[in-house]
């Protein structure tokens, strides 16, 4: 699965890369939130782990353009905080993120986040597939309805 | 029994001592004290048979009267005052009374500026104190100065205590000079700690030729004269109001066995990161590297040559050294900040915040760990985490995946968002698989790479002394 990881801050970014790999995700790495919005308008990705505090595109606005950027497929979107802005969890729900990750964080805690999401893009993609299965079934049969008897 | 030997019954009391001294038949001097009454001499006039030993006792009281005799001067409780006090009278002395008993008297000047407690006790209280003494006629002697720091809460405490340390600074220098460990632990005689901190010291000339006066400063600390004594690079021992004195402090805790690229390049990125400190900027950072008392210890048995080893490593890199007994950070930090009120910056392994966050060391703190951290990250103290690499799986521990007690994640979590602590990312990559206990091992078993793992000058001198075991020695 294809992780897309932002953080400005190259320790941090480093150690996500370092885990993520180890737990078998295809990362790709973005400096900071401008740079992540221009891969991710060049590639697909199923999850975005983006710190919030950056300069320029803050992680917040970086999810509010993804899921304006009317994809076909969920993006399922993971939020780096730092404790104080947990206050401002709302605000970060609000823009379109599906989770939060504290800073320091626990390599098991963002393990088992990781696996929700990656839980849920696979159920959203499951359901996917099989509405498009639907919609070809329902198609053939009102072909076949529409068609003269006799 | 003679006069250089301490009574059977065990140290002589401070009235013994200044009559010894005053029944001497061979020493001779003059005393020169500013503010704090004359509370050396008085001991030496109280005991009797003054006229033998006294040729003069100035009391400078005023600083017109100081600046009249001794010149001007910048601040008059300094090293600076003390030493222009000790020339002059230890010249006019040898001047005035060489030509008639100089064959067969050894001439000294006591010298001490102080400031004790004032009336609302809002002052530094602290002063210089020193000796400068023939150890025979005509000989060029030799000088002991010392800083000493009052403790008791009453002026008249502070000028009795001040007393008994010039009377023992004097009676060590006479009689115990050729053992100078052992006029160290004389200072304190029927004092305590309590009382007085000594913490600094400095004896120079032929009488103490062989001493090295970092081997003392380490002693201070040692026989807990003081909990912490600092030195220069070129060795000169230093008091640490000097150097620390209303300035920014950027310290950095190690046992430097022997010092590496990695302690250097830690300094360096804490040393960035600190100078971009709002409060830092434009100011002029002291940088200290400091060594604790335990691990000094660390092998047992107090080894001087193997701390000596590592002050000269320290020394090839500039460096200002501190040695203290304050094991807890928030005790160095309080230390510190005895000395001023800007900014101080600790840098610091992540596997040391590990320690940091190990309650062990906070159970005779009523506060515990709590309390220890509300000491130690006020006046906006910042700790500088370098990461460490786990050479045996790639793995990088820094801030943002230590891993500390449940019950502190949140605490962790809060110094670490309050910005108390912040991670070092300008670290030079190449640098992290250094270890120290690798750079011993590979000295140890002659393996010449350990060359690269430490800074060039630092390799030098290891080759050049033999430090460690190194077998090349002496090169030079």
């Amino acid at each position: 699965m294809k992780v897309l990881i932002v953080d400005d801050d190259p320790v941090s970014r480093r150690l996500l890369q370092s885990y993520l790999q180890k737990w078998g995700y295809e990362v790709v790495v973005a400096l900071d939130g401008a740079d992540a919005w221009r891969r991710f308008e060049q590639e697909e990705f199923a999850i975005v782990v983006s710190d919030w505090m950056m300069p320029e595109v803050v992680g917040t606005e970086l999810i509010r353009r993804i899921r304006a950027s009317g994809r076909p497929n969920y993006v399922y979107t993971i939020l780096l905080t730092g404790r104080s802005q947990k206050e401002d969890l709302v605000e970060g729900m609000e823009a379109g993120a599906d989770d939060f990750v504290g800073k320091p964080f626990l390599a098991e805690e963002l393990q088992v986040r990781l696996r929700a999401g990656e839980r849920i893009v696979k159920l959203e993609r499951a359901m996917a597939d099989q509405n498009r299965e639907l919609r070809e079934a329902q198609d053939a049969l009102q072909k076949a309805a529409a068609r003269p008897s006799g | 029994m003679t006069p250089t030997s301490d009574t059977r019954a065990g140290k002589p009391d401070t009235r013994e001592k200044a009559l010894r001294i005053n029944l001497h038949l061979h020493r001779y001097g003059t005393f020169a004290e500013i503010g704090a009454g004359q509370e050396v001499v008085r001991w030496f006039f109280r005991v009797g048979g003054a006229a033998g030993a006294i040729a003069k006792s100035v009391s400078a009281y005023d600083v017109a009267v100081s600046d009249a005799i001794y010149g001007p001067c910048e601040r008059y409780v300094s090293r600076q005052r003390l030493q222009s006090m000790l020339d002059r009278e230890f010249d006019g002395t040898v001047r005035q009374f060489d030509e008639h008993r100089g064959g067969t008297t050894a001439f000294f000047a006591f010298a001490d500026t102080v400031s004790a407690r004032n009336y609302k006790g809002t002052n530094e209280c602290h002063g210089w104190m020193g000796v400068k003494f023939q150890t025979h006629p005509r000989d060029q002697g030799g000088q002991v100065i010392l800083h000493v720091r009052m403790l008791d809460t009453e002026n008249s405490q502070q000028q009795e205590a001040l007393g008994v340390v010039g009377v023992n600074l004097l009676y060590g220098a006479f009689f115990h000079h050729l053992e100078p460990e052992h006029l160290l632990d004389s200072l304190l005689d029927n004092l305590s700690v309590q009382r007085i901190e000594i913490d600094m010291i400095e004896l120079s000339g032929i009488a103490f030729q062989h001493v090295d006066n970092r081997v003392m400063s380490l002693k201070l600390v040692q026989l807990g004269l003081t909990n912490a004594a600092m030195f220069a690079a070129d060795g000169t021992v230093l008091q640490p109001s000097e150097v620390l004195y209303k300035k920014p402090i950027l310290v950095e805790r190690g046992s430097f066995r022997p010092v590496t690229h990695v302690h250097l390049d830690m300094l360096r990125c804490a040393r960035e990161k600190f100078l971009q400190e709002p409060a830092v900027q434009g100011e002029t950072v002291v940088p200290l590297m400091e060594i604790t008392m335990s691990s000094l210890l660390a092998t047992g048995e107090q080894d001087y040559r193997d701390f000596l080893a590592r002050a000269d490593l320290l020394a090839a890199e500039g460096m200002t050294v501190l040695i203290s007994n304050y094991f807890e950070y928030y005790r160095l930090a309080a230390y510190l900040a005895r000395y001023t009120k800007k900014q101080i910056g600790i840098a610091m392994g992540v596997g040391s915040l590990r320690e940091l966050f190990n309650e062990k060391y906070y159970t005779q703190l009523e506060g515990g760990i709590l309390e220890s951290f509300g000491r130690l990250f006020k006046n906006d103290l910042k700790l500088y985490i370098y990461p460490l690499l786990d050479p045996a799986n790639g793995d990088l521990t820094a801030v943002q995946n230590l891993e500390v007690a449940p019950r502190l994640r949140k605490l962790y979590g809060y110094l670490v968002d309050r910005g108390c602590i912040e991670q070092l990312s300008n670290f030079n990559e190449q640098y992290l698989p250094i270890f120290t206990r690798d750079v011993l091992k590979k000295i140890n078993s002659g393996d010449p790479s350990w060359e690269e793992m430490v800074p060039s000058r630092v390799a030098e001198v290891i080759n050049r002394c033999g430090y460690f075991g190194c077998r090349q020695s002496p090169r030079a």
